[in-house]
């Protein structure tokens, strides 16, 4: 008899811990779709690229992420011998668009500016990856 | 609960109480458990009941109550698991400590009291941290001091050993504990400050700190503190690591560390022990591995569910409280609790991680990520060490284990990793290397995983092999609380039976001149004889129905009551064999000759195995070993004895009108003296162990091979019974006259003359011997135990032979006597039985008699049976 009452408790003994594991991870898992949801609902500004020095189209993105580099696997490629295979990254956070450099050979430059940590840009800005020029424009929210 | 822990607006709030409450309520019935524990051990109500946990388990409610206020009010936006994670974890341990001991128990709440005390002061401080930021250089360095001063006046809590503490009003702290988030600290604001300058190469830029992390090693290593070493190498490797995203770095740690390992293993004796301990502990058990045998025993204890908290023994590993709490916690909580505690772990350590991501600067993060390196790392190591996975090192299980430094040293690096979490930022450090942080979650998570597998092989699959190791105290402890089987006579008197009651269980021997063959059960000595060859029944675990002995395990943690075991043993003829052999040397076994039930067997000296205690010692050492059981183990040269067994394995019928020619053979003379001036008769002079009429007789025979004969009457077999035996030679050639006179090849145990005597009584069939009849089962009451087979050994010709000789003429009896000189000086025997004339039960005596005459022997055999016909 003694034995069963005993087992009764340590049951409850291993339930309240799984019970406790159990809600820290169904907070968690709610957490992450919180978090998806507020990533999914914030919109990310279009981005609009025009080449300066060669007569290429326009390309408008909506991607958080644009690569810009020789590859023709980058975002967005640029056939220029000064340009590196994968040259600069645009990503969109903290409400805004950022600027980085690849380690590229020739550098990347922000209105004249060298890029060396993540920078902010903003619609009218220009960028210079080695000899090639892009004027970028971005859409109002 | 939701009163203790109120839920202000906050969503954080909300969460932390109700995690916390979930803690209560897990805490509650944990110390229910132990407060009811003795109730299911004893199975019954009447009881001592634990009270002393509760003391443990009001404080922490008090102390975690007050905190969460505090916390409220001054770091409303902290991370919402951390705080109630880590009181799951100390409330866990300090129950445990509580349970293992009370002493340390309170030790460990005064503690928690401390550390909360210091939390309450600090929680209105954040600028603290940016103190020790400016001042890092001064705090790390008297952090070394501190540590150094051990080398002067360094104590030992408990006693002797490494001196590693530093007493201050009867408080004792390891300086060692806090120096490690002092090193975090410090490298954390390192790396944070030194970011700026680029023109410096790698080395160059780590050149300090390495030189702080080797002047903290060298330290430790004076105090051979391994393990804490090792796990600063650990947390420094990963830290310079999340800092800089360089993957080498812990290449080049890993590296080195198997590198000191392996030059340490060479160098030092305390390295070489703990690395033979781990790669092979069941090399020494008893001595150098003797902890983490015991640790691993404790988790298979534990099996899958537990024996429930404080049902079972983990205070039988050496200081279980501090070191080896996790094998506690498994062998009371099972791999269900195993996996939980693990799980507590790896989310402390990746809500860690997470505050570290989110961090407000760089310093802070580097802060957090050591801190949850810190926490992880040590865990893994510990409990690595306790199952193996890892050598074994001293440290401490941050949180659970018994240790007022590492508890403080614990909280004052919660609340660090609170307040960061509290002050950070929603969004992650757009500058933040992500990938190092992914790398290192994952190697953390692989060591958690890994020891959980390793639990899972300890206590699920070796559970059986290890649990039924001798060197497990268990079964001797489970001994104690339920009633193991009696061994009871053939009319049901008890011969040995566990008398008293639950918890103080004895075992008693009533028949002591059998202990050789019954053997004993005790705690420290072990099992033997019947008690060992049907342990199975007389603990329950066979024969009971098999539900029941896993209802019984699952419930007490137990084996359920013991089966009785019937014995073929007569207590009285018992006592009258055991009177004959009294003062002398020697053996003596009494058979039923059909059946082969042992009906008396004696081996004298003997010992009482009710003072085995007080005697082991001497009996263990002594010249004529009172723990063999002669019957069984006492191999003594045939000689003329083989005489009945040569006549039964003819063919036909020989004549043997003549009297023999001679009696003695090489000087030999018979083992009984006879009258000289009559010339002795075949029969007279066999029975009375002739050499010369025996080796003459064979002349005249059809079967004349001695081997032959010597198999014929089972001397080259091994007899069936569940004792220890002499190992029996293989067939092999022998000579007669080396046979008749001496001749250590030509050899039989009491035991295996027994049964040859009865298939001659028996007409040829030999018996199986057997001793066990029955076992009492609950469901079908007294069931018995098979039966081995006969063989048939002689023809009713031979047998005819052997009797017309051998025969009494009048009374109902055949017997002869050997005398056999051995280098300890004379052998007796005297090998008899009933013939067909006898209507009571068919009886086989031997009896070995080392040293005294040959007379006397047959005088006392001859006595015996007279007197348990008459019965």
């Amino acid at each position: 008899m003694s034995g069963i009452v005993v087992l009764i408790i340590r049951l409850l003994v291993a339930i309240t811990l799984y019970a406790f594991l159990a809600t820290v991870l169904y907070i968690l898992w709610q957490d992450l779709q919180m978090h998806s949801e507020l990533v999914k609902a914030a919109q990310v500004p279009f981005l609009t690229i025009t080449p300066i020095t060669d007569d290429n189209n326009p390309v408008e993105f909506n991607v958080p992420e644009i690569v810009i580099g020789r590859d023709p696997l980058c975002n967005y490629s640029v056939t220029d011998e000064t340009v590196s295979s994968r040259h600069g990254r645009l990503s969109y956070h903290h409400n805004q668009w950022w600027l980085e450099d690849l380690n590229s050979t020739n550098g990347t430059f922000l209105n004249d500016d060298r890029v060396f940590t993540p920078t902010v840009v903003i619609s009218g800005d220009e960028i210079r990856c080695g000899q090639a020029i892009l004027k970028i424009l971005i859409a109002p929210k | 609960m939701i009163r203790i822990f109120p839920v202000s607006t906050s969503y954080h709030s909300q969460v932390e109480s109700r995690l916390l409450t979930l803690a209560a309520w897990f805490l509650c019935f944990y110390s229910l458990a132990i407060t009811l524990a003795p109730a299911a051990r004893m199975h019954s109500w009447q009881v001592t009941y634990r009270w002393e946990q509760w003391i443990g388990y009001a404080a922490w409610l008090v102390c975690t109550a007050v905190a969460w206020r505090s916390l409220n009010k001054t770091l409303a936006d902290r991370d919402p698991f951390i705080f109630p994670l880590i009181m799951l974890m100390t409330g866990w341990g300090l129950l445990e400590v509580w349970r293992l001991s009370p002493s340390f128990g309170l030790r460990q709440t005064i503690w928690l009291a401390v550390c909360l005390g210091v939390l309450l002061l600090l929680s209105a401080r954040p600028a603290v941290l940016e103190l020790v930021r400016r001042y890092k250089y001064i705090c790390l360095v008297s952090g070394l001091a501190l540590t150094a001063l051990t080398f002067f006046i360094g104590t030992y809590p408990g006693g002797s050993g490494p001196h590693l503490w530093l007493q201050f009003f009867g408080l004792y702290l390891q300086p060692s504990e806090p120096l490690k988030l002092l090193l975090i600290v410090y490298l954390a604001a390192y790396l944070a400050d030194i970011r700026m300058q680029r023109q410096l190469t790698f080395l160059q830029w780590l050149m300090p700190a390495l030189v702080i992390l080797g002047t903290s090693l060298l330290i430790l290593l004076a105090q051979r503190d391994l393990g804490t070493a090792t796990i600063f190498i650990l947390i420094f490797t990963f830290i310079v690591y999340l800092a800089t995203g360089r993957r080498r770095v812990i290449l080049i740690s890993l590296f080195l560390v198997a590198a000191a390992g392996l030059f340490g293993y060479q160098l030092y004796d305390v390295i070489r022990i703990r690395i033979d301990a781990w790669i092979n502990p069941w090399l020494d058990p008893s001595g150098r591995s003797y902890q983490i045998v015991q640790s691993i025993i404790a988790v298979a204890t534990g099996g899958v569910f537990g024996r429930g908290p404080g049902l079972g023994s983990p205070g039988i590993i050496p200081v279980a409280q501090s070191d080896f709490i996790f094998s506690a916690i498994a062998e009371e909580t099972g791999l269900i609790g195993i996996i939980g505690l693990l799980s507590v772990i790896a989310l402390l350590f990746s809500r860690g991680l997470n505050t570290a991501l989110h961090a407000a600067d760089i310093y802070r993060r580097n802060l957090a990520a050591g801190i949850s390196i810190y926490f992880a790392i040590q865990s893994i190591f510990i409990i690595g060490g306790n199952l193996r996975l890892l050598p074994l090192s001293g440290v401490t299980l941050p949180f659970v284990s018994y240790g007022g430094s590492s508890l403080l040293t614990g909280f004052l690096a919660a609340w660090i990793l609170l307040l960061i979490s509290h002050q950070s930022s929603r969004q992650v450090i757009n500058t933040l290397n992500v990938k190092p942080f992914i790398l290192t979650g994952e190697l953390i998570l692989m060591g958690m995983v890994a020891a959980s597998i390793v639990s899972g092989w300890w206590s699920v699959i070796r559970s059986d092999d290890l649990s039924n190791r001798v060197d497990n105290p268990r079964r001797s402890i489970a001994e104690r609380y339920v009633q193991r089987g009696s061994l009871v006579d053939r009319s049901g008197k008890p011969i040995s039976e566990s008398v008293g009651t639950s918890g103080n269980f004895q075992r008693k021997y009533f028949l002591p001149g059998l202990a050789a063959t019954t053997g004993y059960s005790h705690p420290v000595y072990g099992l033997s004889g019947l008690e060992q060859a049907y342990d199975n029944y007389l603990r329950g675990l066979q024969g009971n129905p098999s539900m029941q002995v896993w209802s019984s395990q699952m419930l007490y943690g137990q084996p359920p009551e013991g089966l009785d075991i019937r014995l073929s043993i007569e207590t009285e003829t018992q006592n009258l064999t055991d009177q004959a052999l009294k003062g002398k040397k020697g053996a003596a076994i009494l058979m039923n000759a059909s059946t082969g039930e042992i009906l008396a067997i004696s081996s004298q000296p003997g010992f009482n195995p009710n003072t085995l205690d007080e005697n082991w010692l001497s009996w263990t050492t002594r010249q004529d070993s009172p723990l063999v059981n002669r019957v069984t183990q006492g191999v003594y040269p045939v000689g003329t004895a083989i005489g009945p067994f040569v006549l039964a394995s003819q063919s036909g019928t020989i004549p043997l009108n003549t009297t023999p020619d001679r009696i003695n053979l090489d000087g030999f003379g018979c083992a009984l003296t006879l009258d000289e001036k009559i010339v002795p008769t075949w029969g007279e002079a066999l029975k009375a162990g002739c050499p010369g009429a025996l080796f003459d007789l064979m002349d005249h025979l059809t079967v004349n091979r001695l081997e032959d004969i010597y198999n014929a009457a089972g001397f080259f077999s091994l007899p069936d019974i569940p004792l220890a035996q002499a190992p029996t030679s293989s067939f092999h050639a022998l000579d007669r006259k080396d046979t008749i006179l001496v001749n250590n090849s030509a050899t039989a145990t009491p035991l295996q003359m027994v049964l040859a005597a009865a298939s001659i009584t028996a007409k040829g069939l030999r018996p199986s011997p057997r001793i066990a009849m029955a076992v009492d089962t609950p469901a079908q009451g007294w069931v018995i135990l098979p039966a081995g087979q006969k063989t048939q050994s002689f023809t009713s010709d031979g047998i005819q032979m052997a009797l017309s000789q051998y025969a009494d003429d009048d009374s109902p009896l055949w017997h002869t006597t050997a005398s056999v000189p051995t280098s300890e000086g004379q052998i007796h025997w005297f090998v008899a039985g009933t013939t067909q004339q006898w209507q009571g039960t068919p009886l086989a005596l031997t009896l070995v008699i080392e040293g005294n005459t040959a007379e006397t022997t047959t005088e006392l055999g001859i006595n015996l049976l007279n007197s348990v016909m008459m019965q």
